[in-house]
């Protein structure tokens, strides 16, 4: 604290320069952040992909496909024989 | 003649009614112009005044005693003059054609009429809840093309206050007396037992006057009319039309059930719409054994923020829906819901199941004597079945007409037993059938085993199909003044 006080710069200074370092991250961020092209899903437990049919996983409660689950480095789990699968 | 008993000190009925139509809601309203129109002389009481009473609402009280909570006992309906259409919302849809098969594998029989018989009104009841200007047909949605789902039909009423819009013309009626605050407490049959002889009607001073219509019309709405056909128990014990113990048994609602939230693409599926509504096809409904639903797909969340922070928090959330990564991080600890993302919202049938059912309350009575209403509100595993098909079969449809993707709300994948909402509809309590072992009225919506009484509105629907039930209880009622003009001989 005493050197920040002792410091030339005078506090709103140092304020105002903190914010303008934190615009100047974020704004770096957003550029060089991937852009949303696939929907935002969170994580994914591969553990947890369960085959509901026509070619469709329950993935941490999404419905996706097989082409969601390969973009994701997920491995779609077999679907059962469609016997076993009769409710 | 327009009389209000509470400002009556030395009234007495008339003799010579045709019908006496009781109840004034969308059912008792329009019974009661399709028999003015021809030339029958009709009673139309109403328990209620012209505007809400606590004296007269109180009536309502009941208590939800099923595994579900039931919220809209006392507050779905409305006792006054105009009924519940005093605060409809205005929604209109109708059954589909695939409504009136019987249903596998439910248990209980369907519509012994046809789609035709309820909809030749139809066209007659659009005007009547003026919506006869708007396109009834599916909207066409030409990037919607699905062999699960297809677009819902849907019209919205102003919408229409059948006691506003209808009381200058039924109080000018010279064939039509409507008499307020006249509480329809009892109904005393003939001799042998097979037609009502009088209706015993009580105000709110505690004076009681009988009236004797050739024919009866109870149409109170659907809780109502199974509590008082089990409390009018003069001549049968258990109730009127209750031989077969059927009264407030297969009591329905449509389940407001949110199947999950979906992220859109930002794709230009729904640059060009708003959200919209599906039917899953009669196809789905026969091959996956479900009900029918109303399914609403409303993209475009836009949370708001308030407060000093509101900037900030806007930024943040810009930032955050413009990357992946970020949106995957935020997504660990909490919802987040970027600009297009929306929710899927149903109004889904729910079966038809005699343990889901309006009952009498032992311990309590109204100021008239007569008992209290319970109802016992349940879901079984059809519709736990219906419900989690319908949302993994709408997350399917989102993948394949790339407009998003679906996150299953969580309580039906690990419970099967969502939060469930219901949307005051109520139905089936008096279901109709061909037998009097399988509902309470036949097609003509008569009392089984009772000449001369009849019911009105949705308490005779035995199935609810995925629809908003106003339309369809507007045309029934136009088709019960039909059926009893010609009855009169005065079709």
């Amino acid at each position: 604290m005493k050197k920040v006080l002792e410091s030339p710069l005078s506090r709103r200074s140092l304020v105002m320069g903190a914010g303008a370092a934190s615009a100047a991250s974020i704004g770096v961020a957003m550029l060089f952040a991937p852009r949303r092209r696939t929907p935002s899903l969170g994580e994914i437990d591969e553990a947890e992909i369960a085959p509901i049919g026509d070619g469709f996983y329950l993935a941490g409660g999404w419905v996706l496909s097989e082409d969601d689950l390969r973009a994701r480095g997920l491995t779609p789990p077999d679907e059962p024989a469609r016997e076993a699968r009769a409710d | 003649m327009w009389t209000d008993l509470n400002l009556e000190s030395d009234f007495r009925f008339g003799d010579g009614y045709d019908v006496c139509v009781c109840g004034s809601g969308p059912a008792g309203i329009t019974i009661a112009r399709k028999l003015k129109e021809s030339g029958a002389r009709v009673l139309l009481l109403e328990a209620g005044g012209e505007e809400w009473t606590e004296e007269s609402h109180e009536f309502y009280q009941g208590e939800s005693v099923g595994p579900i909570e039931y919220y809209g006992v006392e507050s779905g309906r409305l006792r006054f003059f105009g009924g519940t259409s005093n605060h409809w919302a205005g929604s209109c849809t109708r059954f589909e054609r695939v409504d009136f098969e019987r249903k596998h594998p439910w248990k209980a029989t369907g519509w012994p009429i046809s789609f035709d018989d309820i909809y030749q009104y139809e066209d007659e009841a659009r005007r009547i809840v003026d919506i006869d200007e708007q396109s009834f047909e599916r909207p066409d949605e030409p990037a919607w093309k699905s062999e699960r789902f297809e677009t819902a039909r849907y019209a919205k009423s102003p919408p229409t206050r059948f006691g506003e819009k209808y009381r200058a013309e039924l109080e000018d009626a010279k064939n039509v007396d409507v008499v307020l605050n006249a509480n329809v407490v009892d109904l005393r049959l003939n001799a042998d037992k097979r037609a009502v002889a009088e209706v015993v009607v009580a105000d709110y001073k505690g004076q009681e006057y009988t009236v004797a219509p050739k024919f009866v019309v109870i149409a109170f709405g659907a809780l109502e009319n199974a509590r008082f056909l089990l409390n009018a128990h003069s001549d049968f014990d258990a109730g009127l039309g209750n031989q077969h113990d059927l009264v407030g048994r297969y009591f329905m609602e449509h389940f407001d059930v949110t199947l999950g939230r979906f992220v859109s693409l930002g794709s230009p599926f729904w640059q060009a719409r708003g959200g919209f509504g599906l039917n899953p096809t009669a196809a789905m409904m026969r091959d996956k054994a479900i009900g029918n639903c109303f399914v609403s797909l409303t993209p475009g969340a836009n949370p708001k923020f308030y407060g000093r922070l509101a900037p900030f928090r806007r930024l943040m959330r810009k930032i955050t829906c413009s990357s992946d990564v970020l949106l995957e991080r935020a997504r660990r600890k909490s919802t987040v819901l970027c600009e297009g993302d929306g929710v899927v919202t149903t109004i889904m049938e729910q079966s038809p199941d005699p343990s889901c059912r309006v009952m009498l309350d032992p311990d309590a009575q109204d100021r008239f004597g007569r008992a209290r209403l319970m109802l016992d509100w349940r879901i079984n595993d059809i519709d736990r079945r219906t419900i989690r098909t319908l949302a993994e079969e709408v997350g399917k449809a989102l993948v394949t007409q790339r407009a998003g993707r679906l996150r299953i709300n969580r309580d039906i994948l690990e419970t099967g037993l969502p939060d469930l909402g219901m949307h005051n509809h109520h139905m089936g309590t008096t279901r109709m059938a061909g037998s009097p072992r399988h509902g309470v009225v036949d097609g003509d919506c008569r009392v089984h085993g009772i000449d001369n009484l009849y019911i009105g509105g949705s308490s005779v629907y035995p199935v609810g199909g995925g629809c908003n039930p106003t339309l369809t209880i507007v045309c029934l009622s136009l088709r019960l003044g039909d059926h009893l003009s010609r009855k009169l001989g005065k079709a």
